[in-house]
């Protein structure tokens, strides 16, 4: 790559590579059990360029012709967007614990041996199901190096589980599905990983028929992403900068609940975005966006940060708005862990302290209503009548909706005290919610 | 290459070995308001190797070409442990061998128009919506040129060369009120041919901008059961998202009680319901004339006259089911293995004109464009991009937040109209399977009417 650097530095005033080696190695199981698996090593590069104050931007995964990249980011760059950018140099702390030669050393042999505890484990409480699990090592090296003598690498190593399991009868196919990072694989315990499946399933067994109205609910973790996702849009700084986002003008001020906060974290080691620096090289870091309710802060990459007029937050990814890196696409204001402080209730005592409302452990159709105005409208995937405080059975075609913002603010009941790292990215202990539109058929 | 591949395929211990390089070259430019957000080119040059040794498979993917038969090697070492673990082994249906070279010859080759130009033509439909009104608060207009090489071979003896071009243009506008509320307009264009498809556009640009803008004053729609219209986009979506993906036989054939649910001959809705999967329309961005397991494109009749007649297949699941490959097994890029897509997929024309749908509705919703749906199982759920009220017969106003969601079976039931203004589209995106996203598709539909459609709102 220093030679791609090398060749570029001639032709441009700044230049900065990014080289992506990633080595994956997962094993499926299907119904009927061990399925494939699949080696895979991907190398690619992304060339950023500066000529005469235009971004250009070229990616290969064909090494072999370092020009050929270069003369197609230059190209790109007499056309490019006219910015001030500087690419950084800053000194990196590493973080300790991202990678385990260990776990990249990992065989298919014990991936194969983990899905199949984890499969025998479900079935013996649940023989009515079909069970899909995928287990995955994923060893990533990232190098990036720039013309102003950034020259950073890094190792992340992880290993992860997907279950997905399934129970159908005729007319009802109730789909429960999960996923588990770990930095080690003797961290990923079986009973852990299959207690909250076994749960729901337990909990689906009866179905209940569910009321209409606005009604309190009880977000699990992981259902919690409803009401979170236009948060994680409107606190893009992109959004602020484009308008789109209502909190442009609200910093300082307090819009949501006192008791809720929120920080985006890349240096937990537990989250999987976990890295020392973000995919423009600039140092990673704790960012406190909201606090006690009030709005702190926003999150930025270089780009957006230099048009707003602030620094980057270390928030430059690649892969879209929650990340999930690759090579290909360009750093963007993206979320790296996102953390929801956590409250001083048990999932229990809330479910117990409503008289008729509804637990949601997962929504379909995310990302739909119009999210920049907090708006979200979702059909439940997986969700549970609350009577008396008791759970009575499961509940299907309901269309849940409603406004984060005016119901984090308003109408938060409380928080779990137990927060649940979900989607490998956020951790988040449950969230009740009152006075949510319920339209159930 | 042809002499290295087969050479790397003659010396396999496998019992079958498949191998599939890809070259891709992709322009983009996007424009979000005044600013060119975007331009970038990328080439992509990878392999994937398939091997099947003892009814087990083994894959391996990678960018390094040098040295095929390590990865053959490897592959087969995974298909080893796989064939040791399972008690059900694969076996693949028998399909012609084919020696083919596919080159597409475009009207106006994308490829040879200057990036300036493509720059030029996305900011000049930027500035379009920009200048619109002064309501207009952002812009995202996006131009995408992609074209792949695929070279594909296997140990049976075929040998095939196929080019794939992909040409998309969004334009999308968002509007405010100045009081916190902002509404999206949103037009796509997407095609498997040349530059001429993107030109010309800009009166969906403007057309795009004057609905973010008309939006505002849209109604919340009520919440609740609705005699609801979906227009041709809506409609196709649907049936791709809702029911075509329960056509997919390695879908079912992994999930024996719902493939009961799914048996063939059983009804699904009205006499009138044809639903066709077609590997070949002029310019459709879902066209494959080979899949990638090198299998000829076909016509699917996946419901004939409201029954299910046929399902979309592997050469796996055909082998596994007793049926005929489909020409299905497709793959979103090299780093992943072929697994049953659909292609071009629409509901064929009914009867009904559209008047004569919307004339007994008293009161309605007619639901247009889709922004986005999700499916779990027979679960799905829909926004349209826009909507409006049906009072009385007739089209009324516009309305918003319109997401529409049920029980996939129920709602094919309660079709009881189809048009005769068949449209097909191919969006911008694409569809996603099996963490396999964007696969170029289409989807379309007539007109189609639906009774008793949940719709969430307050």
């Amino acid at each position: 790559m220093h030679s791609i650097l090398e060749k570029a530095q001639n032709k441009v005033d700044q230049a900065e590579v990014y080289h992506l080696r990633r080595k994956v190695l997962p094993v499926k199981f299907d119904a009927q059990g061990l399925s494939v698996i699949k080696t895979k090593q991907i190398e690619g590069v992304a060339l950023r360029v500066l000529c005469k104050g235009r971004l250009g931007y070229s990616t290969s995964t064909d090494l072999a012709h370092p020009v050929a990249i270069v003369d197609t980011a230059v190209a790109t760059a007499a056309y490019g967007d006219q910015t001030d950018l500087e690419f950084p140099i800053h000194a990196i702390d590493p973080i300790v614990g991202v990678h385990n030669p260990e776990t990249a050393a990992l065989s298919a042999e014990r991936l194969v041996e983990l899905g199949e505890a984890i499969r025998e484990r479900i079935l013996v409480d649940a023989s009515d199901v079909e069970v899909g699990v995928s287990v995955q090592t994923t060893v990533d090296h990232v190098h990036i190096a720039n013309t102003h003598g950034l020259d950073a690498e890094e190792t992340r190593s992880s290993v992860n589980v997907g279950l997905e399991v399934t129970r159908a009868i005729p007319g009802d196919i109730f789909t429960v599905a999960d996923q588990y990072g770990a930095r080690l694989i003797d961290d990923l315990a079986i009973e852990d990983i299959t207690r909250r499946v076994l749960r729901l399933l337990r909990l689906g067994e009866a179905t209940a028929s569910a009321p209409s109205g606005s009604l309190p609910i009880v977000f699990t973790s992981s259902g919690s992403i409803a009401l979170l996702l236009p948060l994680i849009m409107g606190l893009n700084g992109k959004s602020v900068l484009l308008g789109l986002s209502p909190l442009g003008d609200k910093l300082g001020e307090g819009i949501f609940d006192s008791r809720f906060s929120l920080i985006d974290d890349s240096r937990l080691v537990a989250g999987a975005a976990a890295s020392s620096f973000d995919d423009e090289g600039v140092p990673t870091q704790r960012t406190t966006l909201i606090e006690g309710g009030q709005l702190h802060g926003f999150y930025y990459d270089l780009r957006t940060a230099k048009q707003a007029g602030v620094d980057s937050t270390g928030n430059g990814f690649k892969g879209g708005i929650i990340g999930g890196s690759n090579f290909r696409s360009a750093p963007s204001a993206s979320l790296s862990n996102l953390v929801v402080a956590t409250g001083d209730a048990t999932e229990d005592d809330l479910i117990r302290g409503i008289k008729k409302g509804l637990l949601v452990d997962g929504v379909l159709g995310l990302g739909q209503g119009n999210l920049n105005a907090g708006d979200f409208s979702n059909n439940v995937a997986a969700a549970f009548l609350i009577e008396d405080g008791r759970i009575t059975g499961r509940v299907k075609n309901v269309m849940l909706s409603g406004n984060s913002y005016d119901l984090l603010r308003h109408h938060l009941i409380g928080l779990g005290d137990q927060a649940n790292w979900v989607f490998g990215q956020l951790s988040c202990p449950a969230l009740a919610i009152d006075n949510v539109n319920v339209a159930a058929k | 290459m042809k002499q290295t591949i087969k050479q790397a395929i003659a010396g396999s211990s496998a019992d079958y070995t498949e191998i599939r390089i890809e070259r891709r070259w992709l322009n983009r430019v996007l424009f979000q308001k005044e600013k060119l957000e975007t331009l970038e080119s990328a080439t992509e040059l990878g392999g994937i190797v398939r091997c099947l040794k003892n009814g087990g498979w083994g894959i391996s993917v990678f960018n390094d070409l040098t040295n095929l038969s390590k990865h053959v090697r490897e592959a087969t070492q995974m298909a080893a442990i796989v064939a040791a673990a399972t008690s059900e082994p694969v076996v693949l249906a028998d399909v012609p061998t084919v020696e083919e070279e596919v080159r597409v010859e475009l009207e106006h080759d994308f490829r040879d128009v200057p990036l300036q130009r493509k720059v030029e033509l996305t900011q000049s439909y930027n500035g379009i919506i920009l200048g619109e009104s002064s309501e207009i608060v952002a812009t995202q207009v996006q131009y995408v040129d992609r074209f792949a090489e695929i070279t594909f071979a296997n140990s049976d003896g075929t040998y095939l060369v196929q080019e794939l071009p992909d040409i998309t243009l969004l334009l999308g506008a968002a509007a405010s009120d100045g009081k916190g509320d902002i509404q999206q307009g949103m037009e796509t264009i997407g095609q498997a041919g040349g530059f001429e498809w993107v030109e010309g556009m800009e009166d969906r640009a403007q057309i795009a901008a004057k609905r973010a803008v008309a939006m505002l004053d849209a109604k919340p729609v009520v919440g609740g059961q609705h005699t609801v219209v979906l227009d041709p986009m809506l409609a196709g979506v649907f049936i791709h998202e809702a029911f075509g993906h329960f056509c997919e036989a390695d879908f079912l054939f992994k999930n024996p009680r719902l493939a009961k649910i799914m048996a063939l001959g059983n009804e699904f809705g009205m006499a009138d319901l044809q639903v066709v999967d077609e590997g070949y329309i002029p310019g459709g961005r879902g066209n494959v004339p080979y899949d990638d397991e090198g299998v000829r494109r076909e016509k699917t009749q996946l419901i004939k006259d409201g029954h299910l007649h046929s399902l979309m297949h592997s050469r796996e699941t055909a082998a596994k089911m007793g049926a005929q490959p489909t020409g299905n097994a497709r793959a979103v890029s090299y780093e992943y293995e072929p697994i049953v897509r659909m292609t071009n997929t629409y509901i064929e024309n009914g009867t009904f004109s559209f008047e004569d749908m919307i004339k007994d509705v008293e009161r309605g919703v007619y639901a247009v464009d889709a922004y986005g749906g999700q499916t779990e199982f027979e679960q799905f759920s829909f926004s349209a991009a826009y909507a409006y009220e049906i009072v009385n017969g007739e089209v009324g106003g516009l309305l918003r937040n319109v997401v529409l969601s049920g029980n996939l079976f129920e709602t094919m039931r309660s079709i009881d109209a189809i048009g005769t203004d068949l449209k097909i589209s191919g969006g911008v995106g694409g569809c996603g399977k099996g963490g396999q996203n964007p696969l170029p598709v289409t989807t379309g539909a007539p007109h189609i009417r639906i009774r008793n459609v949940t719709i969430g709102g307050k």
